[in-house]
């Protein structure tokens, strides 16, 4: 049977390449919108380092890392851009993939986290935490994420006979996460006026307070579970073909989905215990990365290069749109977001 | 490939969540054999199949490979013996198809997904057994169904299991191509010496491709065998409901159903 085989060809733009026994099939044109996007980041997170009312050249900013100059540039580097330019690429990442890995698992381009209300359910943790605390709520990650995996949890047990794959899940989604969005509004009335103002701003998706306080625990973690979702997003892959497919290789398609889905859960929970719920990046980058990637199924790099331009951009735009008057980031990706479902809604209705 | 391992289905009630199906059911699927499950419609004869792929866990009795229980077998040991394809597989948006076959391979692949020699092998084999060497990088959604249906098969053998099973392979396919997935399962079969579970509608296609055959109505075995001796007019009037009479296939001689 060997002799006379003809060696397996991908198509255009899938390379493989061998190191010996073991070989890899990459999608060339994914790895091309991977670099560009690397690319296009870095020139981001250098103008957001660099520009702003106090204008610091490149070679101070460089003075500031070796440690050469610590006065005032090296508190407004080191203290306010660096933090915010970080956390904006590491937590557009994580958006983008949970956004590519639920719209995957839900078989739906609205199965987003933001969408269905995993961000405004964290978010809720995180005013409860507040009134709890009184006001000195010491880390709000354990908050955001119960509040996450509550809202997920609700959504579950309320679609659990229709399936994660409908129309019924997305809309009880949507329906869970308006009543979130009252109710989080109804705490931040409750709450004493100085906690209040703080959590209102928040409550719009800002990347204006992130310190590194929060993000020694917030970009480990958010690492440790993206490396997760590395590995689970085999049996992603699997799950692509259909339950009793993925079965019949080897899979446990409803262990595989909780799995996914837990990761894509918390993913967000993180990200919104430290900036707010930071809305519509989910949604909207996985498919953008998907077209560009020429990928099949979601390509889970690219979702996050497309997640984490995309909130760098947003945040950018945020705080030079109007001089002197930054805007939580939360505003844009609102704006981007919604005119990208505007899109997708008139066109599914013409199909 | 793995070695074949015995098949058996041992005293099993099977169903779903609120209803039984089969009830203290008792058969083998034979080792090199292509057994046809037949049965009107509602008999419980995919029920049967999902039962013995491990994808139902019967209530009572066992679903047995090699003597162990197919539900205490690790999912990837029990994959590399047995594949099966089901009903309505779904083709990601976007998949060429090298890549679709490729997934066939998951449970041989470690974590790191890497590509060896061993799945080029492989892929490439179960590309040229079903015609489709040629077809690597053609999009999946692009081909026409006969094709399609190839390439759902290739998956199943780059899975390099010796045990195929398959649900209504020929549901979708116009005659000529149902005719041409029926011949590649007959030379799997007999070339390379898959054991093959097909349940299929057509009585016809299940006496003249099958070398085995289990008869089913109500949740129940009626007859089962060698479709020469099984398939007789008085079985179909039983099962069927249908009055007709049992020829010979003017080609191959098997039996031939035709209704009155």
């Amino acid at each position: 049977m060997a002799h006379n085989l003809l060696p397996v060809t991908f198509g255009d733009s899938r390379r493989v390449i061998r190191g010996g026994d073991f070989s890899i099939v990459v999608n060339t044109r994914a790895l091309r919108v991977v670099i560009a996007g690397l690319l296009l980041a870095a020139s981001l997170f250098t103008l957001e380092i660099t520009t702003g009312i106090y204008h610091i050249p490149l070679r101070s900013v460089l003075d500031v890392l070796t440690g050469a100059e610590t006065g005032f540039p090296a508190t407004v580097i080191l203290d306010w851009r660096l933090p915010r330019a970080l956390a904006a690429l590491t937590f557009g990442a994580a958006l983008g993939v949970s956004g590519a890995v639920l719209q995957s698992v839900t078989r739906n381009d609205l199965g987003s986290p933001d969408l269905l209300g995993f961000d405004t359910g964290a978010f809720t943790g995180v005013l409860i935490g507040i009134i709890l605390s009184n006001g000195a709520l010491g880390s709000p990650a354990p908050y955001a994420i119960i509040g996450g995996f509550s809202t997920a949890l609700v959504l579950y047990l309320l679609t659990i006979r229709r399936g994660l794959q409908g129309p019924t899940f997305i809309l009880v989604g949507v329906a869970i996460s308006a009543m979130l969005v009252a109710a989080n509004s109804y705490l931040m009335l409750r709450m004493p006026q100085r906690y209040a103002i703080r959590a209102t701003i928040w409550g719009q998706g800002t990347l204006e307070q992130v310190r590194w306080s929060s993000l020694v625990w917030a970009i480990p973690l958010i690492l440790v579970l993206l490396v997760t979702m590395g590995f689970l997003s085999r049996s992603l892959r699997q799950l692509e073909l259909g339950d009793d497919l993925a079965h019949g290789l080897g899979t446990r398609p409803s262990v595989a989905r909780i799995a996914l889905m837990s990761v894509s859960v918390a993913l967000p929970a993180v990200v919104t215990s430290v900036t707010g719920p930071l809305t519509f990046i989910a949604l909207v980058t996985p498919r953008i990365a998907q077209r560009l990637a020429r990928s099949s199924g979601v390509d889970l790099l690219a979702s996050a290069m497309a997640g984490a331009v995309m909130l760098i951009a947003a945040d950018f735009l945020a705080m030079r749109m109007i001089p002197d008057k930054p805007l939580p980031v939360g505003v844009v990706t609102v704006v981007i977001g919604g005119a990208y479902l505007l899109v997708l809604l008139v066109r599914s209705a013409r199909t | 490939m793995e070695k074949h391992e015995r098949l058996t289905v041992e005293n099993a009630t099977i169903g779903y969540e609120h209803r039984i199906v089969c009830r203290n059911l008792t058969t083998e699927i034979p080792a090199n054999s292509i057994t046809m499950i037949v049965g009107p419609n509602a008999c419980g004869k995919s029920t049967l199949l999902r039962a013995v792929s491990g994808l139902i866990k019967p209530s009572a009795g066992a679903v047995k490979l090699g003597g162990q229980s197919v539900h205490t077998l690790r999912p990837r040991d029990r994959a590399k013996s047995m594949s099966l394809l089901p009903q309505t597989p779904v083709a990601p948006a976007g998949i060429r198809v090298a890549e679709l076959v490729a997934r066939g391979r998951y449970p041989h692949q470690g974590l790191l997904r890497t590509w060896t020699a061993a799945d080029e092998v492989a892929v490439a084999e179960a590309m040229s057994m079903t015609d489709i060497a040629d077809l690597g990088g053609t999009l999946v959604e692009e081909l026409s169904g006969g094709q399609r249906q190839r390439v759902w098969i290739a998956l199943s053998l780059a899975q390099q299991a010796p045990i195929m099973l398959l649900d209504e392979p020929t549901t979708y396919l116009d005659i000529s191509h149902q005719i041409d997935l029926l011949n590649l399962c007959q030379r799997l079969n007999r070339e390379f010496g898959y054991t093959i579970c097909v349940v299929l509608h057509d009585l016809n296609h299940a006496c003249r491709w099958g070398t085995h055959m289990i008869v089913m109505s109500e949740g129940q075995i009626k007859a089962e065998g060698n479709p020469a001796t099984v398939m007789t007019a008085a079985l179909v009037e039983d099962v069927f409901g249908m009055d007709a009479v049992v020829v010979e296939d003017p080609v191959v001689g098997t039996p031939m159903v035709v209704p009155r």
